[in-house]
């Protein structure tokens, strides 16, 4: 069909993967300059987000746009927004380790160091749109002298229990998965206080039989529970809409529908982040155009699943025929704000089947656009399900429209600060590429 | 009695489990490799096992935690001081209704998986040990590159001149002596 890219450039051997990988952590990479530009400006967002928290705490969340029907707003539609951005990047980690393809191998760090952080953002969120924020520990099962538990039956206590274990899985197999990648930058450091500093962080991995034979079986394994993890957390997400009683959120294709729009931003976020860091960081000979095309075919067929969920919403509308359901849908199809989805569909559905033809998925700038445009257009798929389908709920008293306020785009802002700036700084301290499986697929490269 | 390390380089992966299976084969109690990458068919770790009844005891901590909650079956007795559960009419569905049960039960047992995981690996390998005594050979530092180790330890004088000549005829590209 098409001739085979390389998954690696050939001349690599693993003693050229360890130094250059390790040389760009230990600040031996040609220049710097091009992630100062980008960390600082992150650095500066992330302050917009820690006034917005600040002026929150002081004022409550009366200077969101939450009100009545509209009581979720801008911090649910970004939460769910970061949380389906991370499983993109646990999908590709975990699921595509467990399918033993080639090309994940360069690409996995990169993209659980980006779960990590949109994790972040994604778990923060629906803390500080509580009331009380403080009190978010309340959703812990915990005996405590209200005598009072967590009722077990709402899928806001199972979004709770799936977002801790997501977050605490993905931090303890991106950290594994490092630990071999540490010890090698420790021994490759050249001052002391790398020596330390990346020591203390590798915890003494060695290299022994013991720690890899471990070490391969708990990974292995980890990836298999990280896989099935990630479809629930967002099935999950998808049932804290379809548990409600509100006509368009009350549907059984929640879960598989928020779980393909979840991969699908995931994957083009992704994208965003190994194109430009292959190029600022000399990594291309590791993350070439085939890794490109593979995630360009992985967005067009996630694409066609979203594509058919999309028509299944419509579909169920009709077919269910509740007055109350085809007001709603009428209104964000052919009302005032239509255009957001409208702007879905073409987004999301339309453009991205241009990675049909080869010359679109090689050229990367056009590659890039498409998958900026998934990203926003995953962003207004949400701004459709969260701010658009409460504003027309069974009773006609109660309809209204959402207008969002200067504080909820700050603190939008802000978290984007917080995931470009927490991005940007563990993917200049720590191997960016699994250095220890790229030595093993380029040791059978070579003696292929 | 001091303890001692000969520490032997190997070039490939190839030579290196070869030494390291022929020296099993003469006797040498402890033939530690240290290499950049797994050496193939490495298995036997419990681990695994140990993760899959974390996640089991995980599982049914989830399941028991549901119940005590919303239902007083425990109250009476002294689990009661853990404040003691309570029915709610959750639209019109049974206290224990397992269905709804499932999530928490499925995120619970693989948070516990995920951990057992972890923290077995840690005490498995005794980590952290930041310092060895293999540390000190400045060639070890290979070990996380390309380069292909073994080491003997002993106390005995005589083996690590028998582990030492062994190595030399092996041959092994590198040799070194450390106090242990």
């Amino acid at each position: 069909m098409s001739e085979v890219l390389p998954v690696v450039l050939s001349g690599e051997t693993p003693r050229s993967v360890t130094n250059r990988v390790t040389g760009v952590a230990l600040g031996q990479a040609p220049s710097y300059l091009w992630w100062w530009c980008a960390f600082l400006p992150s650095l500066g967002l992330l302050g917009i987000g820690a006034f917005s928290v600040i002026w929150l705490f002081l004022n409550g969340i009366q200077i969101f746009g939450n009100d009545w029907p509209n009581v979720w707003g801008f911090p649910i539609l970004v939460y769910v927004w970061w949380i389906g951005i991370a499983s993109g990047g646990t999908f590709i980690s975990a699921f595509f380790f467990l399918t033993r393809v080639e090309w994940r191998t360069s690409i996995n760090r990169i993209a659980e160091t980006m779960t990590l952080f949109s994790a972040a953002c994604a778990g923060i969120y629906p803390i500080l749109h509580l009331g009380r924020p403080w009190f978010f520990y309340w959703l812990t099962p915990y005996p405590n002298t209200m005598n009072l538990w967590p009722q077990f039956k709402s899928p806001l206590v199972w979004d709770f229990i799936a977002v801790l274990a997501y977050i605490v899985g993905s931090i303890l197999f991106w950290y594994l998965g490092l630990l071999p990648d540490l010890a090698a930058t420790r021994d490759q450091a050249k001052t002391r206080s790398q020596q330390i500093a990346y020591g203390v962080a590798a915890l003494g991995f060695r290299g022994s039989r013991e720690e890899w034979l471990h070490f391969r079986a708990v990974y292995g394994v980890m990836a298999a529970i990280m896989a099935p993890m990630v479809c629930s957390v967002h099935s999950v997400v998808g049932l804290d809409f379809a548990g409600g009683n509100m006509p368009g959120w009350h549907g059984t294709e929640y879960p598989p529908f928020f779980v393909f729009g979840a991969v699908f931003s995931g994957f083009a976020a992704v994208m965003l982040l190994i194109i430009p860091l292959r190029r600022f960081w000399g990594l291309g000979a590791y993350i070439t155009a085939h890794h490109v095309d593979v995630l360009c075919r992985l967005m067009l067929t996630t694409s066609l699943c979203l594509a058919y969920a999309y028509m299944m919403e419509a579909f169920s509308v009709y077919y269910g025929h509740d007055p109350s359901e085809i007001k709603m849908f009428a209104a964000r199809i052919g009302g005032f704000d239509s255009g957001i989805y409208w702007a879905t569909i073409v987004l999301n559905c339309v453009i991205p089947q241009l990675f049909w033809f080869r010359a679109f998925r090689r050229f990367t700038p056009l590659v890039l656009l498409i998958c900026f445009g998934i990203v926003v257009g995953m962003w207004l798929e949400r701004y459709g399900i969260v701010i658009q389908v409460p504003h027309k709920t069974q009773l006609p008293s109660a309809w209204g429209v959402f207008h969002p306020t200067f504080w909820d785009w700050a603190l939008f802002a802000g978290t984007i600060g917080l995931f470009a700036s927490g991005f940007l700084l563990t993917i200049r301290l720590v191997p960016a590429i699994s250095i220890s499986e790229m030595r093993e697929l380029i040791a059978r490269k070579m003696a292929a | 009695m001091t303890a001692h390390i000969v520490l032997g380089a190997f070039e490939s992966e190839a030579a290196l489990t070869q030494a390291a299976t022929y020296l099993r084969d003469l006797g040498f109690p402890i033939v530690e490799t240290y290499t950049p990458s797994a050496l193939i068919e490495a298995r036997g770790s419990p681990l695994p096992a140990v993760m899959f009844a974390a996640g089991l005891v995980g599982a049914a901590a989830g399941l028991c935690l549901q119940i005590y909650a919303v239902t007083d079956w425990f109250n009476g007795s002294l689990w009661g001081l853990l404040g003691g559960g309570y029915g709610v009419d959750i639209g019109g569905r049974p206290n224990i209704f397992w269905p709804s049960f499932i999530p928490f039960v499925f995120e619970t047992g693989l948070l516990f998986a995920m951990v057992a995981g972890f923290f077995g690996f840690i005490l498995l390998n005794r980590l952290p040990r930041l310092y060895d005594p293999i540390d000190e050979s400045d060639a070890f530092r290979e070990a996380s590159r390309d380069g292909w180790f073994l080491a003997i330890r002993t106390e005995d004088e005589r083996v690590r001149d028998y582990a030492r000549e062994v190595l030399h005829d092996l041959p092994a590209a590198r040799i070194e002596e450390l106090a242990g």
